[in-house]
């Protein structure tokens, strides 16, 4: 089987919106999740042709409602898969998890095929484009109204319109079957996932390296005895960003005496020669700790308030990042200078872009050549137009076109350098596909 | 008349000789090497105290320590043959291996180096002897461990897997080693305690009771059935709040940002702990880790009978308490003053 032939997790994909519906009074009829009241205010908006306000409503109960359904598989789950190691299954998901960060889970867990996590981000950045993050409507510009109905169309097909937003029944069995069963290494779950798509292997490992923290007893030993079986067949295929990753487990388990934890990675560590791979000492967390506070903080409300306090704790601790926690401190600042569709927070910017001019060529490399491709939160950025024109500077700023890079990270590159939007976007999608594998 | 002259070396020569060769080590783990450091460390003393280092014989220093996060070395000298940097290390090591450091020698530069290295100082880190042999898996490279765990008895271990104990007194090889009875009693001792959180109670509270009973003369330790002290154990000083290391360690562990002020109460407690093991009496803990009472004492079962019992104090009351295994305590362990131990459970 070729590399990439094994595509994401697909969910339902019954459409739940006949093409017979075409006005906004049909369409939201459909949205199940609305009382009778809510569809009769929208369709009314619609006809007064107040299309930002009645999206406005629309757009928080459906990402309200995606996020509640996306906490169902538990929030601390998700927080591993988003590099944000502070969510806790207690959290609100509603503020806990942002829109974009949503809607590339909906897209990663099979809620929503790619094409309609596509069309949910461009639905986004035209809301974002229209309201600003407070809810405020623009003065100066409206949307049109075959803009409000596409959007509105999109967030019913692919969330009111159902009665739950349901996880991929695969990748449900996928991650019962890591924590319940033992696996060799030749049954086919194993063998299909040596040949997956980059993503695959990413939250399988993220899945085991959770399971390890939480899991105790018999569960433990099977999700262990997996790790055994799982890590040998991936070794080969994994950037260095995952295996820092298995590393950073092992000394954690060590350190907090996890002594069932500790000796089945190290195991499974000494199967593949990994030692090479956990940090020497305890600094590198005080690192990742910072940056996975600055990626919570980025991804919550208010966060262009609240994350010049925090950036400044991450540049607190600097000499040189550590090389084990440079994956998620590189994405974390990154995502501060990139800001959001909305904008950027303007004391932040500063001090990410002085962190930025840290970097030496040879980190830039490791970052674009072996972090980027599997940094699914700085890639989705570069989906939206506005942190896609703020990447140009970066690449512009810091001469990254000059840098040997390989392949389809070159081409975002040169894409990136010659300001060309249309030509980076096909990039991004380029090693969307890889990552997450052809869309269906 | 004849007269023959015996020696305990020729006997070890023969015991080690086996274990030796397979450690392949053959520069430093050598059957003389290894018999003449079974011998030192029976009964090591430097300035009239007696210390009690672990000593690793390794193949590389910095291969072994891959595995063990958070480590540190300090090298204290070199020596052209295997005998002078062994005697050397305990000489100039023996003194500073504690509160966590442990001696190495390893091959270098056609002779010998060696020094002192020490992993995680976190109080709930796994112990670099739990590390380095938990699994019998060693990171493709070669290490044996010595260490006193009572006056004369010497415990020997390869990354091989296969491991000694070896004991230069009279007490009969059927004696279960003092370490097995720890381990015994830190079972009993963390029970009860939340499954969360077990793993980490049993090794913070070995690593603890391990160094407290390295420095103290002997000790009794008993766990009680229920959340109460028994009245049997009433003249002792009970503890208005008992120590919850189970609930210690659960707030150091979720302080995610800064662990200094939980770092520093589980410290403290473990400090505690240590006086107490070493205070006169018993020490009382439950079985959900908390300790209830210290400096607790016991009428011994020959004094209510009228019948004079054998053996000190503390074996008396040892006997009395095994008596009160299933009616108020659940386990019992002593340690006399040379390192040996007993153990009575509810089994």
């Amino acid at each position: 089987m070729a590399e990439n032939s094994i595509q994401l997790w697909t969910g339902d994909q019954l459409s739940v919106l006949p093409s017979t519906a075409k006005t906004p009074a049909a369409i939201v009829d459909y949205a199940i999740q609305l009382n009778p009241r809510d569809k009769r205010q929208i369709a009314k908006a619609f006809d007064d042709e107040s299309y930002e306000m009645a999206l406005n409503y629309v757009w928080i109960k459906s990402m309200a409602a995606l996020k509640k359904d996306l906490a169902t598989v538990g929030l601390k789950f998700l927080g591993e898969i988003l590099g944000k190691g502070g969510l806790d299954d207690d959290d609100n998901p509603t503020t806990a998890i942002s829109h974009d960060e949503a809607i590339m889970l909906a897209e990663e867990l099979g809620v929503v095929s790619g094409t309609e996590a596509m069309r949910l981000r461009h639905s986004h950045e035209l809301l974002t484009h229209f309201i600003d993050a407070d809810g405020n409507i623009s003065d100066d510009e409206s949307l049109e109204k075959e803009e409000a109905v596409q959007t509105l169309k999109v967030c019913v097909r692919n969330i009111l319109g159902k009665s739950k937003n349901e996880v991929s029944t695969e990748f449900a069995t996928f991650r019962e079957s890591l924590e319940g069963r033992l696996l060799k290494s030749d049954a086919p779950e194993i063998q299909n996932l040596a040949i997956s798509p980059y993503f695959f292997k990413k939250i399988t490992l993220n899945i085991l390296m959770g399971s390890i923290s939480d899991e105790k007893g018999a569960k433990l030993e099977n999700i262990l005895a997996n790790l055994n079986v799982i890590l040998p067949a991936l070794w080969t295929g994994i950037k260095d960003a995952e295996r820092w990753s298995v590393g950073r487990e092992y000394a954690k388990a060590h350190d907090e005496g996890h002594v069932t934890a500790a000796a089945g990675i190290k195991s499974a560590l000494m199967k593949v020669k990994g030692f090479d791979y956990v940090p020497e000492n305890l600094r590198s967390n005080v690192f990742v700790k910072a940056a996975e506070k600055l990626i919570e903080t980025h991804g919550e409300f208010n966060n262009f308030y609240n994350e010049p306090p925090v950036i400044k704790d991450l540049r607190s601790l600097w000499t040189v990042i550590p090389i084990p926690a440079f994956s998620v401190c590189a994405s974390a600042i990154l995502c501060v200078y990139l800001g959001n569709p909305y904008g950027v927070s303007a004391s932040a910017v500063p001090i990410a872009m002085d962190m930025l001019k840290d970097f030496s060529e040879d980190r830039w490399k490791y970052y674009l050549n072996d972090c980027l491709p599997g940094d699914s939160r700085v890639l989705s950025k570069l989906s939206y137009d506005k942190p896609a024109k703020r990447f140009f500077n970066i690449v512009e700023k810091f001469d990254l076109s000059k840098i040997a890079l390989s392949g389809k990270v070159k081409k975002l590159i040169e894409a990136a350098q010659s300001k060309d939007a249309t030509k980076m976007a096909r990039a991004v999608e380029a090693l969307r596909v890889d990552y997450y594998g052809k869309p269906k | 008349m004849t007269h023959i002259t015996k020696s305990v070396r020729e006997f070890l020569l023969g015991s080690v000789s086996d274990f030796s060769d397979s450690c392949a080590i053959p520069s430093l783990v050598t059957n003389s090497n290894l018999t003449s450091l079974i011998v030192a460390l029976a009964n090591y003393q430097e300035e009239g105290a007696r210390l009690i280092p672990e000593i690793y014989l390794c193949e590389d220093l910095k291969s072994m320590l891959r595995v063990v996060t958070d480590s540190d070395s300090l090298a204290i000298g070199f020596a052209g043959t295997s005998v002078d940097a062994l005697s050397s290390s305990l000489k100039k090591c023996a003194p500073l291996a504690r509160h966590g450091w442990h001696i190495y020698v390893e091959p270098q530069n056609s002779g010998f180096s060696y020094g002192l290295f020490r992993g995680s100082l976190n109080p709930i880190s796994i112990t670099v002897d739990q590390t380095l042999f938990a699994g019998g898996a060693t990171n493709g490279t070669k290490y044996v461990k010595l260490c006193q765990i009572a006056a004369g008895c010497i415990e020997i271990k390869s990354s091989n897997g296969s491991s000694r104990t070896i004991i230069l007194n009279d007490k009969p090889e059927t004696l279960p080693s003092p370490n097995e009875n720890l381990v015994k009693m830190i079972e009993a001792i963390c029970e009860n305690v939340h499954e969360k959180y077990k793993d980490t109670s049993k090794n913070f509270v070995k690593k603890t009771l391990r160094t407290a009973l390295d420095d103290c003369h002997g000790t009794i330790v008993v766990v009680v059935n229920g959340k109460a002290i028994p009245k049997f154990l009433s003249d002792g000083i009970a503890l208005k709040i008992p120590i919850d290391f189970p609930a210690l360690i659960k707030s150091y562990q979720a302080d995610t940002q800064f662990k200094i002020d939980n770092q520093h109460t589980l410290i403290a407690n473990s400090s505690l702990l240590k006086g107490m093991v070493s205070s006169d009496g018993i020490t009382v803990f439950d079985s959900s880790a908390r300790i209830l009472a210290y400096n607790c004492f016991i009428a011994s079962t020959g004094e209510k009978k009228g019948s004079p019992p054998n053996g000190g104090a503390r074996t008396r009351a040892y006997e009395a308490l095994r008596g009160k295994i299933g009616k108020g305590l659940r386990a019992v362990y002593v340690q006399s003053q040379d390192g040996w131990t007993k153990f009575q459970g509810a089994d």
